[in-house]
């Protein structure tokens, strides 16, 4: 397992989507802090990094949907992520960005963290399940001692249409 | 046979159906096309083309100039009248022909027409 | 080639239209001059498409219809109203078939053979008398197969005049020709013949002799120069079938002499026959090349002239062209004249020409920039005067020129979106067709406005409402003939269905001259159903809207046609979801008149905005009736806490918008005086009164989708984004208004599910 800096050149180009139990295969991770905690998302999923703006509060959200923004026309709601997984945030904090991610089925929305910090390739076979079944994160990894969780994306998604608003 | 550089043909027709098919089996056979979609906007792609086409195969029924009147302006243009014009319609019938013929066409094929019998058709006033 | 079907399809759907509009004109007397011709060549172009698809039952159909819409084009037929009533009724079977052929419903038999028979009678194929339909099959079948392809048998040339010359064969079959004038005028060549012709001999592995005879040729300074004076005299192999050198003269059996002789009779003459120039162009026995060929033609001075500049032999003959030209011969002159009518002509016909197809996502695309234009040009606008740039004249002056500019271009792509209502408006003929034919009314439909433009998104929603409410006036607003008659009406009822355009939206209208809305009626059923109390007191409008209440059906018995478990509250509310309103008026033994106003596009919306618990919202203008500012003491508080208002004697339910909608922070007020309320209106004439904290102002929005990327929300209907980029909510009103009338409480719970979420 190799740390990459962003910047770092990469030989990762076939990457693959996370599959849980798929033996060794190894995608590119973008790793994020969200308070004192460290997460990560496929880098494949993200489509760009913002800084965080104003957004439009909507009616009848659940607290961890910041609001809307306008993304070059497209009208998408941010995740307050700290509020979504129950953290709480760093105080102060000026370099919040919001990571816009598209889903599969073509959602788009942004996570609101507290700063990126790199990008890692993560061998899905590293990945621990975590042992609450089917919530946020598909299982935590271990990268330089420190403990990252994978964070669910379609979990996310689900809450966000609002498919099963009571997950 | 020869090398020779690439012929273009005007079509005109007002059908979609037909334009696309007549530029299907044409290009299929390395012809380029050029296309009007009536007979008025036949004539002036005839007018504009550069360089021009090496024959034309015009549709009988369309609005506002038809297969005849496109044919005989045709052939009232100074450069174009000698142009091959080759009548493309459903019309099998002598009348038509020989409409066809007084106005100036060159030749017919009958509609539905299959691209080798369109090919040779084209070889034979552009060899 | 699935690519090209479905061109004709698309195509089909075209022409059935043009055909719907052409029959039309002519029922009703306004056909032009082209109008038949139109008519005509909208069968006959799906029968030609049909064809090449091997498509048969289309084919069939569309080559009798063809058959008799022929008559009329050549007035052998006078399109009575009888034999335009079996045109329309085949229209309506063609239109099915060719749904048959794009793998939809298949059609009944027997109908399609009622109508070939019709259209047979029509054209004067088939006897007047009914004749049997079975009877009518057989000359139908042979006709299709009379129109089956014919391949145009012709192979691919493919040959090589430097091949070696290989002896001729023993016998031979020689061809004569000599073209005529009219064969060089037609763009054709004798060359073209010699090519073909020597290719029949090459595809045997053989080779043509030719000649020319030029004994006919004048002397040079008598030549006229589109003259044919030269004959060809061709020797081919006899293994050369007839048939194949017919076919090499199947275009020119008018415009030459063409001789087919075989074998020895005439070798000797070719010999004898030959002149001297001919011999300089070949040794006998000639093997021939095809730079022989060229040589020959481009020599043979008279013909030489004839040719286009397409052919590779041009260079020379141009030159003869010139020298020749001098001659100033007879053809020339008049040539030089008669091209001057023609392309005046082209001229005048080019304005009305070009037209392009467009891929309609570009056009959203475009619509899309557009918006984002307009965005942007606003937020450069604000940020200018936050600077404080107020005082640069010119800068103001740019960016307003700039405003005015993005507002034209906005207006210019809208434009390129809208489409008549024609194409719809159309498609109901055959609906009212339909519904007067079950219904046994006579009943003829007027169309008045199809050009009015509206957007196309709007167009496509608009056929299912308007086909229900024609249906509807079929079956309930026009009489039963009898009682027409009775009443001393015309026996033909008439709808008309109109459309224009009004203050900035869509006005389309139906009018029957039926017996109008039966009020007392009307109100017996409505308290049957439970709607209304038995002791109501009414106006005539009131009673003439509970028509658009939910489950209310005046027909006695359910019929057929409208009693599809689809009521007007269904119509009302596709209207009502797409920005509109509907009214009814009706006079009593005269008829009913439905209004509906529509806005001309779903795409953008005059919106007002609103600001409420420092949230700025955008509520379409068109519900909005009247702003108040409120004085306390028209406020009236009821036992369950809600509060309304009253206006002119009306009590209004007031909504705090921000409480409503769950906004964080919001708070209900105390006292309301002072405070701005905006009285809204839904389509039945339910008004609520919003609270807001201010009115910001009026502008046109781009209406965004909020579920696109998220859920749909309460009381929100999509969302835009303003001139600094934020976005901001677009209200539903209805949902609103309805929140307004129930109990709000259902609403406020769920809105409270949501938030513990």
């Amino acid at each position: 397992m190799t740390m990459l800096s962003i910047n770092q050149e990469t030989k990762m180009s076939e990457q693959l989507t996370t599959r849980e139990g798929a033996d060794t295969a190894s995608v590119k991770m973008i790793v994020f802090a969200v308070g004192a905690q460290e997460y990560c998302i496929p880098i494949l999923s993200v489509r760009e990094i913002r800084g965080f703006e104003k957004t439009t509060t909507l009616p009848f959200a659940p607290a961890y949907v910041c609001g809307a923004i306008n993304l070059r026309g497209i009208i998408l709601t941010v995740i307050d992520l700290a509020a979504y997984l129950n953290i709480p945030p760093e105080l102060e904090n000026s370099r919040r960005v919001v990571i816009i991610v598209e889903s599969r089925a073509g959602v788009v929305y942004g996570l609101l963290v507290d700063r990126v910090i790199d990008l890692a390739d993560i061998s899905t076979g590293d990945i621990q399940p975590t042992s609450d079944e089917g919530a946020c994160l598909h299982g935590l990894v271990l990268i330089e001692n420190r403990m990252i969780g994978i964070l669910k994306l379609d979990t996310v998604v689900k809450h966000l249409v609002g498919e099963s608003s009571k997950e | 046979m020869t090398e020779t550089p690439t012929l273009r043909v005007l079509t005109i027709d007002d059908s979609r159906t037909m334009q696309s098919m007549l530029r299907n089996a044409l290009e299929g056979a390395g012809y380029e096309v050029i296309q009007g979609n009536d007979g008025v906007e036949g004539i002036d792609v005839l007018e504009a083309a550069t360089p021009p086409p090496a024959v034309i195969i015009t549709d009988i029924n369309m609005p506002r100039l038809d297969g005849f009147g496109v044919i005989e302006a045709v052939r009232k243009m100074d450069r174009f009248r000698h142009l091959p014009v080759i009548v493309l319609t459903t019309e099998s019938d002598q009348e038509k022909k020989a409409r066809a013929r007084a106005a100036g066409a060159t030749g017919w094929i009958i509609k539905p027409f299959n691209s080798d019998s369109l090919v040779s058709a084209i070889r034979r006033v552009t060899q | 080639m699935d690519e090209i079907l479905e061109i004709f399809f698309q195509e089909c759907d075209e022409q059935l239209q043009e055909l719907e509009t052409g029959l039309a004109a002519l029922a009703a007397d306004r056909a032009e001059d082209d109008t038949v011709n139109a008519v005509f060549r909208a069968v006959h172009s799906i029968k030609g498409g049909a064809a090449s698809f091997g498509l048969q039952n289309l084919v069939r159909f569309s080559h009798v219809y063809e058959n008799s819409l022929d008559g009329v084009r050549s007035d052998r037929i006078q399109p009575t109203k009888e034999i335009i009533a079996v045109f329309l009724k085949s229209m309506d079977v063609l239109s099915d078939l060719v749904v048959e052929a794009r793998g939809g419903a298949s059609v009944d038999a027997q109908r399609v053979d009622e109508s070939l028979t019709e259209l047979k009678v029509v054209s004067g194929e088939a006897p007047a008398a009914t004749s049997s339909p079975a009877a009518s099959f057989d000359p139908a079948e042979s006709e299709a197969e009379a129109f089956s392809p014919v391949p145009f048998e012709f192979e691919p040339v493919a040959f090589d005049f430097g091949d070696d010359f290989a002896e001729p064969a023993s016998a031979r079959k020689i061809v004569t020709f000599h073209p005529h004038d009219a064969m060089y005028g037609c763009g054709d060549d004798a060359r073209n013949i010699l090519v073909a012709l020597t290719a029949l001999a090459h595809d045997k592995g053989d080779t043509a002799q030719v000649e020319c005879l030029t004994e006919a040729l004048p002397a040079f300074h008598d030549l006229l120069p589109a003259s044919s004076y030269l004959t060809w005299r061709v020797a081919l192999p006899d293994s050369v079938a007839e048939s194949e050198i017919r076919d090499a003269f199947d275009w020119v059996v008018d415009s030459c002499d063409f001789t087919l002789e075989s074998d020895r009779a005439v070798t000797e003459t070719t010999n004898s026959d030959a002149s001297d120039e001919a011999d300089a162009f070949f040794d006998a026995p000639a093997s021939i090349s095809e730079d022989t060929i060229q040589a020959m033609v481009a020599q043979s001075a008279g013909q030489a002239l004839s040719r286009g500049a397409s052919l590779p032999t041009t260079d020379r003959r141009l030159t003869a062209e010139a020298f020749l030209d001098d001659l100033a011969p007879p053809a020339t002159i008049q040539r030089d004249e008669e091209p001057i009518a023609l392309t005046g002509a082209t001229v005048a016909r080019k304005a009305e020409a070009a037209s392009i197809r467009v891929d309609l996502s570009r056009v959203d695309d475009l619509m899309d920039l557009v918006g984002e234009l307009v965005i942007a040009q606003a937020a450069v606008q604000s940020l200018c005067q936050k600077a404080g740039t107020s005082g640069h004249h010119e800068l103001m002056q740019g960016i307003e020129g700039m405003q005015t500019l993005t507002r034209d271009i906005q207006d210019a792509v809208m434009s390129v979106r809208a489409q008549p209502v024609r194409s719809v408006f159309q498609r109901m003929q055959r609906v009212v067709r339909e519904a007067s034919s079950m219904t046994q009314k006579a009943v003829k439909l007027v169309l008045e406005g199809e050009d009015t433009e509206v957007d196309r998104t709007l167009i496509e929603k608009l056929a299912a409402p308007l086909t229900h409410m024609l249906r509807n006036a079929v079956d309930h607003g026009i009489e039963k003939t009898e009682d027409r008659i009775a009443a001393g009406k015309s026996p033909e009822g008439c709808i008309t269905l109109s459309a224009e355009h009004r203050s900035g939206r869509i006005l389309i209208t139906i009018k029957d001259d039926g017996a109008g809305v039966n009020h007392k009626r009307v109100f017996e059923t409505a308290v049957k159903r439970g709607i209304i109390a038995p002791d109501a007191t009414l106006s005539e409008d009131e009673i003439n809207n509970l028509i658009f209440t939910p489950g209310f059906s005046t027909a006695s018995e359910v019929s057929d046609l409208s009693g599809r478990g689809v009521g007007m509250d269904v119509v009302k509310q596709a209207i009502m979801s797409l920005g509109g309103r509907i009214v009814i008026s009706s006079v009593a033994g005269k008829g009913s008149t439905f209004s509906l106003s529509l806005p001309l596009t779903l795409a953008i919306l005059d919106g007002m905005l609103i600001s409420a618990d420092e949230t700025t919202m955008v509520i379409p203008i068109s519900a909005v009736s009247e702003a108040i500012i409120v004085s306390q003491s028209d406020v009236y508080s009821l036992p369950d806490g809600t509060r309304i208002i009253s206006k002119r004697g009306e009590c209004i339910p007031l909504l705090p918008l921000g409480v409503t909608l769950g906004l964080a922070g919001a708070r209900v007020r105390d006292t309301l005086e002072g405070a701005v309320v905006l009285v809204v209106e839904n389509e039945s004439g339910s008004r609520a009164a919003l609270i807001v904290d201010e009115i910001c102002g009026q502008m046109q929005v781009v209406i965004k989708s909020m579920e696109r990327n998220y859920r749909h929300i309460f009381g929100v209907s999509a969302a835009t984004i303003l001139g600094d980029g934020s976005v901001a909510l677009i209200l539903d009103v209805s949902a609103l208004i309805a929140a307004a009338l129930s109990q709000t409480e259902n609403k406020a719970a769920l809105g409270v599910s949501e938030l513990v979420n």
